[in-house]
């Protein structure tokens, strides 16, 4: 018999990023789980997997194994949850594709009044924390950013990380589901080893600090809205002329213009120079990804134009 | 195959209406790979080696 459908998986025990198309993990007969292995980011399917790092988490799995191979789950076992069960899934037929099992849970949050807006910001990347995981040896640290809360915690290039948000971690898929679990605002503790010796901290972290970019995710192509303007980015001279930075955005509106853009109030040779009053510094590609990486249909924002040299707002309700 | 685990490979299809023609169940059964997660539970049992599940969204 072959598995073939979400529906007999008791997503409780297998937690993942739904909107992946390939996910591993490694487990006992027990049902405790010792790592996981996949994970991506915006950029590609592809960029935080590599055979050697399988390798390495396999070694790893092995290794944590022998230690214990009848070790139980940490946490006794939760009430399985089956998708085909969730009162949201009534209006899904025929077979449930893994992502729809996001939009599922979404729905049903939503029905029942607990969803938040942040929690389409799932699986966050270690690097919303200043680390930056090697590809081969996944919970070794690579880089770490300057001046972020890794970095105030004393995480160095070359640790070993451990423990993330109280989860053992072996690989990226390791640490992104470890920042899935962690609070939308609050503490996350952190344990490493450098050179052996044990160290550990905790991290404060605030709003917002789950975000990055979600517009590849399947399960949320119906929240992403498109800005429908487009246009040619100034050059550095005409954003002089009007008084703009040399990074600033500010492209010019081409013709024809789309008929939500005109509904919108757009016009022929706008320049659009930001969203919400915020000075951003991209150009017209970079804030359309901007716009749907952090906006979501039928959300309001005012959208802000230069006609004729004259600033003008406009109010848009996103699409 | 690494012989240290049992695998499982657990393909999560794509297809929306005929179950039976959907293309994971076209995929050819491979060598050393299980589909039957409580199989798979069974043989780690009594081999004690632990387990490696796959979860494909079949193209």
């Amino acid at each position: 018999m072959r598995l073939l459908r979400i529906e007999n998986i008791d997503l409780n025990v297998f937690e993942f990023d739904w909107d992946l198309t390939w996910a591993t993990f490694f487990m006992n007969a027990s049902g405790k789980v010792y790592a996981r292995y996949g994970g991506r980011d915006g950029k590609g399917p592809d960029t935080r997997n590599t055979l050697e790092g399988l390798r390495y988490t396999m070694q790893a799995v092995l290794t944590e194994h022998r230690k214990d191979p009848a070790a139980k789950p940490e946490a006794p076992a939760e009430k399985p949850l089956y998708i085909n069960q969730v009162p949201a899934a009534k209006s899904y037929r025929g077979c449930i594709h893994c992502h729809q099992v996001k939009e599922i849970l979404r729905q049903e949050a939503i029905n029942t009044g607990t969803w938040n807006r942040e929690s389409i910001y799932t699986y966050p990347l270690p690097e919303n924390l200043g680390i930056t995981l090697d590809l081969v040896r996944g919970n070794q640290v690579k880089q770490v950013k300057p001046a972020s809360l890794a970095d105030k915690a004393g995480v160095k290039p070359g640790d070993v990380l451990r423990t993330l948000n109280g989860r053992p971690i072996y690989s990226f898929a390791d640490a992104q589901y470890a920042l899935h679990k962690a609070p939308y605002e609050g503490k996350i503790s952190l344990a490493w080893t450098r050179d052996g010796n044990p160290l550990n901290s905790t991290l404060a972290v605030g709003p917002g600090w789950r975000r990055t970019n979600v517009t590849w995710r399947p399960s949320l192509l119906d929240l992403l809205p498109s800005l429908t303007v487009y246009g040619t980015d100034l050059t550095a001279k005409e954003k002089q002329a009007l008084g703009l930075d040399e990074k600033r955005l500010a492209f010019r509106q081409d013709e024809p213009v789309h008929s939500a853009a005109k509904a919108m109030g757009v016009q022929i040779g706008d320049v659009i120079v930001g969203i919400d009053n915020k000075k951003l510094e991209m150009s017209m590609d970079e804030f359309l990804g901007y716009v749907r990486q952090n906006y979501l249909i039928g959300e309001t924002a005012t959208l802000n134009v230069l006609r004729n040299g004259k600033r003008v707002d406009l109010s848009v309700k996103l699409k | 195959m690494n012989s240290h685990v049992v695998a499982v490979f657990v393909s999560l299809t794509l297809a929306g209406a005929a179950f039976a023609q959907s293309p994971a169940s076209k995929i050819a059964p491979q060598k050393g790979w299980l589909n039957d997660l409580n199989a798979a539970r069974a043989q780690a049992q009594k081999t004690g080696k632990p387990m490696m599940v796959v979860f494909r969204c079949d193209p």
